[in-house]
């Protein structure tokens, strides 16, 4: 298998690297991949901050007084 | 002995965060007696003298922490019960993906630049897009979403909780993924949210 992936690829990788530890080969194609493209570093950030922001659901209380 | 009652818990308080655990609750079950069932036993089980509310969080954490509890024993008796159907998921991912990339496995739409989305997290408007975004993913998608990154299951426990392989797993999560992130983007960053 090639060491280039396309972002559709990329995005996979993206998302299952935050289920499990990724096989080193896919590691480094990913690593690559982002390395020179910046929509899937900007999709790599954004899957990040919603796991952050799902672990913050159900968010901040409601009224001002709460 | 009996143990004393709570002090300084107000059953009136814990009514209060009723209608939000509700909606909490039927992001996860879809269904609405279920939901309203798991609420009344969080609020009851708040309600015991030896709940251990320390006073350590806002009193609605408190409560989601033990209604998370709740919905997962739930979510596992149900899968024992019955299980939810199998779909082709790798059939389907190639339309889903085909939806957001080119045949050149280029971006259709590259996604936005989100500027400084941690702001977000202050908002409560902003969990409600979030809320609505995560109600309009497909049942097991959603369910495979809320387990692995609202609940913070670890990915086994989710595929065994909802009787899939791991592959079918990391599949799911990527569309949930995938699909809020979408729908955040047009709902909420996009839409100048919060500025």
């Amino acid at each position: 298998m090639t060491l280039m992936i396309s972002c559709r690829e990329a995005s996979r990788l993206v998302s299952e690297g935050l289920d499990r530890d990724l096989p080193v080969a896919d590691r480094a194609r990913l690593r690559l991949h982002l390395a020179i493209c910046t929509a899937c570093t900007r999709l790599s950030r954004q899957l990040e901050f919603l796991r952050r922001a799902a672990r913050a659901y159900p968010g901040p209380e409601d009224g001002p007084n709460a | 002995m009996a143990a004393p009652p709570h002090p300084g818990i107000d059953p009136l308080e814990l009514e209060r965060h009723r209608p939000q655990l509700v909606k909490f609750a039927l992001l996860h079950l879809r269904n609405a007696a279920a939901a309203e069932d798991v609420v009344q036993e969080t609020l009851l089980a708040a309600l015991q003298p030896g709940a251990p509310f320390a006073g350590q969080s806002s009193v609605k954490t408190w409560l989601v922490g033990i209604l998370k509890h709740k919905i997962i024993d739930l979510v596992r008796k149900q899968a024992r019960e019955q299980p939810l159907e199998r779909a082709d998921e790798e059939t389907e991912l190639e339309e889903f993906q085909d939806a957001i990339y080119a045949r050149d496995g280029h971006f259709r739409e590259r996604p936005a630049d989100w500027g400084n989305p941690e702001a977000a997290l202050a908002e409560r408007r902003f969990f409600e897009v979030l809320e609505q975004c995560m109600a309009l993913l497909p049942r097991k998608t959603a369910r495979a979403f809320a387990l692995r990154e609202v609940m913070g299951l670890e990915t086994e426990e989710v595929c065994k909780e909802l009787g899939i392989t791991a592959s079918n797993c990391w599949v799911l999560l990527y569309r949930a993924r995938m699909a809020l992130r979408a729908c955040l983007e047009g709902r909420w960053f996009a839409a100048g949210g919060g500025r």
